[in-house]
């Protein structure tokens, strides 16, 4: 009612600029810079580090999970160890890793008397031909020279039962003549190719 | 242009305190209607992306307390040894596998070999090697030798065959040299 002393433009410009206006311009102002603020000074940066604490959770997670699965293998692992661990062992006879190859000498000796052959010399050797086609990951190739005397018609059993050892020997080459002793026997001369292990720690 | 219901009108119907054309009126009615809502949106985000911290820190946390167990668990000296062992073994095993199944086992050649001879020859020297052989053969019939070089010539098993044929006295003798085809 106390405004009724005021002209009609004077109204509008009253209307036009009142402070409830400027308190909302202000406002505004205030919030658009407040929000800048936020979200140069608080969302980015929280969004980067939310990002960076992710990828470390996964990655994290995937480290976990392979750790996980090492440990439960060992321990099935262990399991069966207990279980198989003596048969295991004997491997240790078959594939020598200190280049002992007692068990090989023994059963050549038996396979050489079984088949009416005696043993004449036995020599070892490094393996210098390349006919291995395939690459093992421990096994090394070895060569073994055997001279031993017989009867050639025992000959091919001779070879099957040297081939069927557990080392797996390979017959690489051979060779006799009718050349024959005082006893009637031919010497014959054997090369095979046989395994061992070059890692003295490998059974320990 | 948004909300235009509440917009204030001027008591001069003629004249609007807000004309539709004045860019600021349009801002300041969109701060107040959409932008605060903006703003709220974007405060929440903030507090839940801060709140979130918390929980994905925890877990960062757990996650790595659980890794450096089981790094140390699995840096015991026994642990280690075992899974060096059982590595050894494993490849041991694949070795073997692969040398049983990969492997040619010559004494089936040679035996097909020995085998292969005619009774008329008489095999005096044997000589083997990495799939080359060389006999030496004596006979006395001309004929039995040309048929053992045709067999050893027509298998395909077999490749650069040689024969060397010399008359003695009494006998022939034969050096014959072939190769055994790898398959």
């Amino acid at each position: 009612m106390e405004n009724k002393g005021l002209n009609t433009t004077e109204y509008i410009k009253l209307i036009k600029e009142s402070p409830e206006k400027k308190k909302g311009y202000i406002f505004a102002g205030v919030t658009v810079f407040v929000s800048i603020l936020l979200i140069i000074f608080a969302i980015r940066p929280t969004i980067v580090t939310i990002t960076q604490i992710n990828s470390s959770i996964k990655e994290k997670n995937r480290l976990n999970t392979a750790l996980e699965a090492k440990i439960s293998t060992l321990s099935a692992l262990d399991k069966q160890y207990e279980e198989i661990g003596t048969q295991l062992g004997d491997l240790e006879l078959i594939y020598p890793s200190n280049g002992n190859f007692s068990l090989l000498l023994a059963n050549i000796e038996s396979v050489l008397s079984r088949n009416s052959f005696s043993l004449v010399g036995v020599d070892f050797d490094k393996y210098s031909d390349k006919n291995v086609t395939f690459t093992p990951k421990v096994l090394v190739p070895w060569t073994m020279m055997i001279v031993a005397k017989g009867s050639t018609s025992n000959l091919v059993n001779l070879l099957k039962s040297l081939e069927a050892l557990p080392m797996y020997p390979v017959v690489e080459s051979f060779s006799y003549s009718d050349q024959k002793d005082s006893s009637g026997l031919t010497s014959f001369s054997i090369s095979m190719r046989i395994y061992k292990i070059d890692n003295n720690n490998f059974y320990k | 242009m948004f909300n235009s219901k509440k917009q204030p009108q001027s008591i001069d119907f003629l004249q609007p305190v807000y004309s539709p054309t004045d860019i600021w009126a349009n801002a300041y009615i969109w701060l107040t209607n959409v932008g605060k809502y903006m703003l709220i949106i974007v405060e929440i985000v903030v507090l839940g992306v801060f709140f979130s911290r918390f929980i994905l820190d925890k877990q960062n946390n757990d996650l790595t307390e659980d890794v450096n167990g089981k790094v140390t668990l699995l840096s015991n000296e026994s642990w280690q040894k075992n899974a060096s062992l059982y590595e050894n073994y494993q490849y041991l095993l694949n070795d073997i596998g692969t040398i049983r199944e990969k492997q040619e086992i010559n004494s089936v050649k040679i035996s097909e070999l020995v085998s292969g001879i005619p009774s008329s020859l008489h095999l005096s020297t044997f000589g083997y090697s990495v799939n080359k052989v060389s006999l030496r053969l004596t006979s006395n019939s001309l004929d039995a030798i040309k048929d053992y070089e045709s067999s050893l010539k027509n298998n395909p098993n077999y490749s650069d065959v040689s024969f060397n044929i010399n008359k003695d006295s009494s006998e022939i003798v034969v050096n014959v040299n072939f190769s055994i085809v790898v398959d």
